[in-house]
């Protein structure tokens, strides 16, 4: 009788296997089977309703902030501590701290992603053509990567924008995009080198595919993966680049509500004890870095079985 | 190995010749007029054209480059156009408080980051080991200047428990809340490498036969598990240097630290260029040996990469 009910729950066992595993066939796309892994990761959806959070912040802030960021200007009422009329307090020209935060996502946001599209868009060109057509090509190519990799970007980043007589955002984010590049140069060329030794790369060709082809049908579909956790981390470095090099003058001007440059500015007050100038942009960074990091940190866990 | 040493020194020359090349462009060739910066606003066409015959502004750019390149290997990095003193002397001066506050800030890193790593790794899924991830999550999130701030905040103006900035006597008090500041991040990064190596390791079949014949806990972990986990640990010392030296400029900067950092943060404020490109090229340059002996070092400790 028991050995009978064993067999049985083998058999039961064995059909729910049989069943998952035609799930997993199923969902053939590399994406979806990613996306499924990603949902039940609880560190990059905590990550991800961050971004989302942030995002939002951004795109309503003319309906979310009480006041003008820039042109709201009232010296009667500066350095007004937090309280009912200014939540996050006022600033030394009487702005209102909580209205130059919500703009200034709209900032940190642009500047992490269009200098991380610049990134993108070098590094997956360089790691591409270095990877896939190899000899001199790549040499070359990756002693060019070598190169810029071997500096510091963020003191590099410093030493460029410093030739500016007038630093801006603009120049800002293409600096920052034309040094964080080689990182997905690396990663790319890396899957290209072992993609390109693999069946399905030889049975493209043999069946007359041409280069194009199987660069865009059938390798760097499967760069996405590595490359968006660099992605991630890069606009999270990124963010924390422009918050730096705009505390440091060289980047953002006043009176642009960068969460950096009122650091900056509050900064000078901290002494005194106005220490809201100071510390709730801070937090912003803080909480917009962090949305990023945890979203490319659970994500990279999310498709590399092996970390956890 | 004598090889393997050839090779990179190979390429470290070629990262070098680049890197000078960039720097050579950086100062000489971008906008931003270095005569300006030298005579100010009121400028006569006769001296403008002696001070460029002195600094040797009226050749030709590859003449230019070649002096330049030739000057720098024996160390002379140019002028300061403010304080009328040789980058070389300027980078003599500052670095020893700069390399004080680093390896402050490495001894904190190392010691914190491997003990909480370790500890999370052996008690894996546990409350200490989320807590562990999670801080460490925090950490790379915080902006350096803005985590310097917030100790500045607390305990050197609420608590006076330590200075708020400054060099001091050369006492560790000063030394305290640079070196936390400093640390942080690659504190959270050496506990995250720590950890995540020591899994690795923990599951090797080496570890479980060591277990079977009944080793002891702490054997196993000092002798077998450490000993192998350390491998990857030892080649991120470089990659940690070189965030030091690049966290170090903010750091100097909101505590006053008299080191080179500072010194880059100065000459941007008057645009005396020499001094930033100058200051930024050494930093550059210690990183890259210091990758170099790192590399050489991982080599000897791991025979594979060698043949790679």
């Amino acid at each position: 009788m028991k050995v009978l009910k064993q067999s049985v729950e083998i058999k039961k066992r064995e059909a729910e296997e049989k069943k998952q595993e035609v799930e997993v066939i199923r969902t053939t796309s590399l994406l979806m089977y990613t996306l499924k892994r990603l949902s039940k990761n609880h560190v990059a959806i905590l990550g991800l309703g961050l971004i989302i959070f942030v995002i939002l912040v951004a795109i309503f802030a003319p309906v979310l902030a009480p006041y003008h960021p820039i042109k709201y200007v009232n010296i009667l009422k500066s350095m007004v501590p937090p309280g009912k009329e200014y939540p996050l307090g006022s600033d030394y020209l009487g702005r209102d701290v909580l209205a130059r935060i919500i703009y200034g996502a709209r900032i940190s946001l642009m500047v992490g992603l269009v200098a991380e599209m610049v990134a993108l868009s070098i590094g997956i060109i360089f790691g591409s053509l270095a990877g896939y057509y190899g000899r001199w090509i790549d040499q070359l190519l990756m002693r060019i990567t070598d190169i810029i990799y071997a500096f510091p970007t963020v003191l590099f980043a410093i030493a460029i924008m410093a030739v500016f007589e007038r630093p801006s955002i603009t120049q800002l984010f293409l600096v920052l995009g034309f040094l964080g590049w080689t990182d997905i140069a690396r990663l790319v060329r890396a899957q290209f080198l072992a993609i390109k030794e693999r069946e399905y790369t030889e049975a493209a060709r043999a069946i007359g595919a041409g280069d194009r082809r199987i660069i865009f049908r059938h390798i760097l579909p499967n760069c996405l993966a590595p490359v968006v956790v660099a992605t991630t981390v890069g606009i999270a470095g990124n963010i924390l680049s422009e918050a730096w090099l705009s505390f440091l003058g060289l980047g953002a001007q006043p009176p642009l509500p960068s969460w950096g440059l009122m650091l900056n500015e509050g900064q000078t007050y901290l002494m005194a004890g106005k220490y809201w100038l100071a510390v709730f942009p801070g937090l912003a960074i803080m909480v917009t870095v962090l949305g990023f990091n945890l979203f490319g940190y659970g994500f990279r866990d999310a498709i590399d079985p092996r970390l956890r | 190995m004598i090889y393997y040493i050839l090779r990179r020194l190979i390429s470290l020359v070629v990262v070098l010749v680049g890197m000078s090349l960039i720097v050579f462009i950086l100062i000489f060739v971008l906008p931003g007029d270095p005569i300006t910066a030298i005579m100010g606003q009121r400028q006569d066409p006769e001296t403008a054209a002696r001070i460029k015959a002195e600094y040797g502004m009226d050749r030709s750019l590859i003449v230019q480059y070649t002096k330049f390149l030739s000057r720098a290997v024996r160390g002379d990095l140019g002028r300061s156009y403010r304080q009328r003193l040789p980058v070389i002397k300027i980078i003599q001066d500052r670095f020893k408080a700069t390399l004080r506050l680093t390896l402050a800030a490495m001894f904190i890193a190392i010691v914190f980051g491997m003990t909480a790593g370790v500890i999370a790794a052996i008690k894996q899924y546990s409350w200490f080991d989320d807590l562990v991830m999670f801080a460490s999550q925090i950490g790379f999130s915080t902006p350096v200047f803005y985590l310097g701030l917030i100790l500045i905040l607390i305990f050197g103006l609420k608590l006076r428990w330590f200075p708020i900035g400054g060099y001091g006597r050369g006492g560790l008090r000063n030394l305290v809340l640079p070196a936390i500041t400093l640390g942080t991040i690659q504190t959270a990064y050496i506990a995250q490498i720590t950890r995540s190596s020591l899994l690795e390791v923990i599951r090797q079949d080496f570890v479980r036969t060591a277990r079977a014949k009944g080793l002891g806990e702490f054997t196993l972990i000092r002798k077998y598990i450490l000993r192998n986990a350390l491998i990857p640990i030892v080649t991120i010392i470089g990659s940690i240097f070189a965030g030091l030296l690049c966290g170090a400029v903010a750091t100097e900067y909101i505590f006053a630290w008299p080191g080179l950092g500072r010194a880059i943060v100065e000459a941007i404020r008057v645009r005396d260029l020499p001094v930033v490109q100058g200051g930024v090229f050494f930093m550059a340059l210690v990183y890259v040996l210091v990758n170099l002996v790192v590399d050489i070092l991982y080599a000897y400790l791991d025979p594979r990469i060698r043949y790679r």
